[in-house]
């Protein structure tokens, strides 16, 4: 059974999740170190979160799908996102799916 | 001492020709400006002029201003903090009054840390959007978080790349519906950010007109070329995303570095010498569009990547 990274947003980041810098901070500290050993699901729970801007959510959220790829989102849920939270997460995963396609394509 | 008298009405629309009479005195060892016609003066020319100001003084130039009684802005420039930010102390002949719904003094903007962003972001909307600040409806937020979203992103621009210290501006104007926001910053400018961060992109980029459109391209930023290690801060859309967003709901932007402007996609030469050398990154958003800031945001997103919501919805519980 894999191992679940529990994520809570709000004691961590407070009600506007806004610096790109304090995500990739997460990523460096708590996520990658397991991620790069053995597979585990991360769950991220926003329960309290009002905000969010662009370069939080890429930071966190493409950044994980660069690295691992997009197979890495159906190891991730997400709990109590705002309507505008969730628009700007899928954002980040598209954009991350289009370079990594737009790379494959330079490749071949 | 090269004098500068600024007119009687100065708005967002007067900011190229400020840009321009200001730069007038680039190569002066001493200035004085004369705010003695002034009655009327916007917050975003005020945030240029106040980062002209500081970059003067930085520059070793003998920097003086003259405020007169005449000077019909001068208590609003009080209230804003604008003379106390370029160290000129003027006696208040006024009670201060409450900010709420209407303006934030000028804030200082400081090197390093991403994480005063959330904090500016946040006071800046309690100030201008105060109806909406406690509200749980989240569908009656729009404005806040609009207002909030973008000053965020405007003071992460500032500190990912100007290396140096900035100012931040905000005025809600009630009768025209609008807030404007300016950010300015007396740093290296985008087209020396470029160049000092060895970005791919530096090879088409001439001047400074070229280094402002390219900004301003999708995904393209002087930092934004770390590769697919899952360690970028910064993917280049920040700026992009407010441009679209301002157009998509009836607003406008000015992004001015060096010897340059962009304003809502036309580019103006402001002449080798008249020049800022920092940044200066403004926004007008109206209030009753922006309501909807969740719609508009999602809109200024697919023009610049297609989302594909059903690929991904499996992750939302």
């Amino acid at each position: 059974m894999k191992h679940t990274i529990q994520i809570e947003m709000h004691s961590r980041f407070g009600e506007f999740c806004a610096s790109g810098e304090n995500a990739v901070k997460l990523l460096k500290s708590e996520i990658y170190p397991i991620l790069d050993k053995q597979p585990a699901n991360l769950a991220f729970d926003f329960y309290g979160v009002r905000n969010i801007n662009s370069s939080f959510s890429n930071a966190l959220f493409a950044n994980l799908v660069r690295r691992y790829g997009e197979q890495i989102v159906q190891s991730i849920s997400i709990a109590n996102v705002k309507p505008n939270l969730k628009s700007e997460i899928l954002y980040s995963f598209s954009m991350a799916t289009s370079e990594i396609d737009e790379a494959q394509k330079v490749c071949s | 001492m090269y004098d500068i008298h600024l007119s009687e009405r100065i708005t967002a629309l007067d900011l190229t020709r400020l840009a321009m009479d200001l730069g007038v005195a680039n190569g002066q060892d001493e200035v004085n400006v004369n705010f003695g016609s002034l009655r009327y003066f916007e917050i975003i020319p005020m945030t240029l002029l106040l980062g002209k100001l500081i970059g003067w003084y930085l520059e070793g130039k003998k920097v003086t201003v003259s405020v007169p009684d005449s000077c019909r802005a001068k208590p609003y420039l009080q209230r804003m903090d604008f003379f106390r930010k370029i160290g000129v102390d003027i006696h208040e002949d006024f009670k201060r009054q409450p900010s709420a719904g209407r303006f934030r003094e000028f804030e200082v903007i400081s090197r390093g840390s991403e994480s005063q962003a959330d904090r500016l972001a946040t006071q800046v909307a309690d100030v201008i959007v105060p109806d909406q600040k406690d509200s749980e409806d989240y569908s009656n937020t729009g404005y806040y978080d609009c207002v909030e979203y973008a000053v965020s992103e405007l003071v992460l621009n500032t500190i990912q790349h100007s290396s140096s210290a900035g100012f931040l501006g905000a005025q809600f104007y009630v009768a025209k519906g609008y807030t404007q926001i300016g950010v300015i910053d007396n740093g290296k400018g985008i087209r020396q950010s470029f160049i000092d961060k060895n970005s791919p992109h530096s090879n088409r980029i001439a001047n400074d007109a070229d280094a402002i459109s390219v900004a301003l391209e999708r995904k393209v930023s002087s930092t934004t070329h770390s590769g697919m290690t899952g360690e970028a801060v910064n993917s280049g859309v920040g700026l992009t995303i407010l441009a679209e967003l301002a157009g998509k709901a009836g607003g406008h932007y000015t992004v001015l570095s060096g010897a340059a402007a962009v304003i809502d996609g036309r580019v103006v030469d402001l002449g080798s010498y008249r020049g800022f050398s920092g940044t200066l990154s403004a926004f007008i958003f109206p209030r009753e569009p922006m309501n909807k800031f969740s719609d508009h945001l999602e809109k200024a997103k697919q023009k610049i990547v297609d989302v594909d919501a059903d690929r991904f919805e499996g992750a939302f519980l």
